[in-house]
């Protein structure tokens, strides 16, 4: 994986630190070199600073990202210059955001760049499964689209309801009435979303990606693979399916119009 | 919101910059609060917020909490952009926290810990329950370095829970550490080296890059149970582990070195914690550092050492932990000099501490410390019973290896600290 870094010289460090031997690691020191490294036919993930995007440099972004989506980690201090232009990022693209000074900025940077999902098979999703999400709450159905685009959020039924503020069996009725499977086979649709990037396309072993996405063991990752793809992470690297393939089989497991799928199949 | 720590503070303020920072910082919470009841229109929040961070520049001298508490103001009016309000309850949740901890650090923390729990609970309505999470982690470190176990250990337990289904492993283990080390300040070591090596076990499947912490609780644990060989074997690991740069390094070192000292490797234990006094960005581990070097000096009967570290130790900021365990080195180091009288004061001092604090550990030291005081003042010559401690004269192979990887890295800190460019930020924490 190519890391293209619109960033400081200091965190342009801990960036190449955090990537490690796992990809590569170029910084840019303008919003039209990083444009042109985003619209380039290769793959690559964007790590930008806030502060130096800009308000005009996030809305290129955002337009850029309309037209070729891909990863994008925004590496942010607490500042009023880099909100701004962060939260167009976040209503606009499927930016992932570690903030500089949390506990957990350490590992947060490096879920987010190793674990940087594949921009092309979020949105992809979230369109296959528009019509459902329509018929949501709005909360619910931003919270979940989030989820879905970018892999991350909360990771049980009760946290997503939390998070979309509704009651969790009101939260159920409503995914149920759109058509949708139960919280947990969504959570688990997203996770997966996160970590397939870093099955098919790069050489994380299998153990790092389950540790860092939060499953149980490597055990419980493949058993993931199996219940949404039909097949092991090891057969999906040496095999990797197209995009369009990835998304017919997230969809087919997370709606309830393809038969009946065991709750158990992802406990 | 309860805001009598505020208010305590407005009371006892003396300086100009002292009055402003806590009538900003109560109007700040204010705002905070009538904003997440939705009082308040986000317009006037803008307006309000920028008025405040105003007043915030008049302050003269500018401290951490002022740092953070402008970060506060800037994030509010970011609450609840249209359709995206995650992003900006986040960013004021992880501020606040931010604040939350420096008043914490600051010496406040009576308010650090009001702004950290208040923070907690509407993280948690507001589901967000990673910065829920966290803002409970520092709050039980808070309240543990107050001594208020039980509170400290309930902030843990929920933080654990909280991180689990916000699926943050790294702050779901450093709370469990946190309990480890709560087992560990009151004494209970076979509880404490039992949850920690359940709590390294996960750390080493689903979060290895805080594995260094676990290590470092595993061996004060095997220090504190006279187990010094596997303590510096432990602590070893947990440097080569931790982040390379030094900042990450500088915790490990301070045990290293302190557990050197028990050891018998008086000369590798000064020469870290030395540096680390001297070039350490954080207070709390410059602290810590000098206070290893206090009992280094008692072990060694270093009268020039003793009294440097005393009098550096006495201007600074420290923990309740840190204060007990201070006046248990003065009460050893004066004993061990013969002044009797001092070191009666300073036992007492410990044994206060201790008591007050459930610091059940010191206190059983303290009290075998006043019996030795007592028994030197009966028979009416000072004690040298604690004469200095024998240096090893030779180390074994594996302990001369790493007592060499330990006096380099040491070196390296040091020297890379000359070589940096001069920071507004260093030594500020």
């Amino acid at each position: 994986m190519n890391y293209v870094a619109l960033v400081s010289a200091t965190t342009l460090q801990r960036v190449q630190v955090t990537v490690g031997p796992h990809g590569s690691v170029t910084g840019v020191s303008t919003v039209d070199a990083l444009l042109r490294a985003m619209r380039s036919p290769h793959d690559c993930c964007i790590v930008v600073d806030p502060t130096m995007l800009g308000h005009a440099g996030a809305d290129a972004l955002v337009a850029a990202f309309r037209d070729v989506p891909r990863s994008i980690v925004v590496y942010a201090p607490i500042a009023r210059e880099a909100l701004e232009p962060s939260v167009a990022l976040a209503q606009q693209t499927a930016a992932q955001f570690v903030f500089q000074g949390a506990p957990n900025e350490r590992s947060a940077l490096g879920h987010a760049l190793l674990l940087a999902p594949d921009a092309a098979l979020g949105v992809a999703l979230t369109t296959a499964l528009e019509p459902m999400l329509l018929q949501l709450p709005h909360q619910l159905r931003l919270t979940l689209a989030s989820m879905l685009r970018t892999g991350t959020g909360p990771a049980t039924g009760e946290a997503l309801a939390a998070h979309a503020g509704i009651a969790r069996r009101s939260m159920d009725r409503a995914l149920a009435a759109a058509r949708l499977e139960s919280s947990k086979f969504l959570i688990a649709a997203a996770r997966l979303v996160r970590v397939y990037r870093a099955i098919v396309a790069s050489r994380l072993p299998f153990r790092q990606i389950a540790a860092m996405a939060g499953y149980a063991s490597q055990r419980t990752l493949d058993h993931h693979c199996t219940t949404f793809f039909g097949h092991s992470s090891a057969w999906l690297r040496r095999h990797p399916p197209s995009v369009a393939d990835a998304v017919r089989n997230l969809t087919e497991r997370v709606t309830l119009d393809e038969g009946v799928h065991s709750e158990s199949a992802v406990s | 919101m309860n805001v009598v720590p505020f208010l305590e503070a407005l009371s006892v303020a003396t300086t100009n910059d002292e009055i402003i920072r806590a009538r900003v910082g109560l109007a700040t919470m204010q705002l905070y609060a009538s904003m997440v009841a939705q009082d308040t229109p986000i317009e006037r929040v803008v307006t309000m917020a920028e008025r405040l961070h105003g007043e915030l520049e008049e302050v003269g001298r500018i401290t951490p909490p002022d740092v953070a508490l402008r970060r506060v103001l800037e994030a509010l009016p970011y609450w609840a952009p249209p359709a995206g309000p995650v992003l900006g309850r986040h960013a004021v949740h992880l501020a606040l926290i931010r604040y939350g901890e420096a008043l914490f650090k600051a010496l406040e923390p009576a308010t650090g810990i009001e702004v950290l729990t208040r923070t907690a609970i509407d993280a948690e309505l507001a589901g967000d329950l990673s910065a829920a999470a966290q803002a409970r982690l520092i709050a039980g470190f808070a309240l543990r370095a107050r001594a208020e176990w039980d509170a400290s250990w309930e902030m843990y337990v929920r933080a654990q829970e909280l991180a689990g289904e916000a699926g943050e492993h790294e702050i779901a283990i450093r709370a469990r550490i946190g309990q480890g080390n709560n087992m560990l300040l009151r004494g209970d070591l076979p509880g404490a080296r039992t949850h920690l090596r359940a709590v390294a076990t996960r750390a080493r499947r689903l979060c290895p890059e805080i594995l260094w912490r676990v290590l470092l609780a595993q061996a004060n644990v095997e220090n504190l149970g006279g187990n010094f060989d596997l303590a510096i074997a432990l602590a070893y690991r947990a440097l080569s582990v931790s982040d390379p740069t030094p900042e990450g390094q500088y915790p490990a070192l301070v045990d290293l070195a302190h557990f050197f000292t028990d050891y018998g490797a008086p000369e590798v234990a000064r020469e870290a914690l030395t540096a680390v006094a001297t070039i350490a960005p954080e207070a709390n581990i410059r602290v810590q550092a000098q206070l290893n070097l206090l009992y280094l000096a008692v072990q060694q009967a270093d009268r020039p050492g003793f009294d440097a570290a005393a009098r550096v130790l006495v201007h600074s900021r420290k923990t309740v932990h840190q204060q007990a365990l201070i006046e248990l080195f003065l009460a050893q180091g004066h004993r061990t000099f013969g002044e009797l009288a001092e070191a009666r004061a300073a036992c007492e001092r410990a044994l206060r501490a201790a008591g007050e604090n459930a610091l059940h550990q010191i206190s059983f030291q303290a009290e075998e410390e006043r019996q030795r005081i007592d028994a030197a003042i009966r028979e009416g010559t000072p004690d040298r019973a604690t004469a200095p401690v024998e240096a090893r004269t030779t180390l074994p192979p594996r302990m001369r290896r790493i007592a060499a990887a330990v006096v380099a890295t040491a070196r390296s800190a040091v020297a890379a600290d000359a070589m940096a460019p001069p920071s507004a930020g260093a030594g500020a924490a």
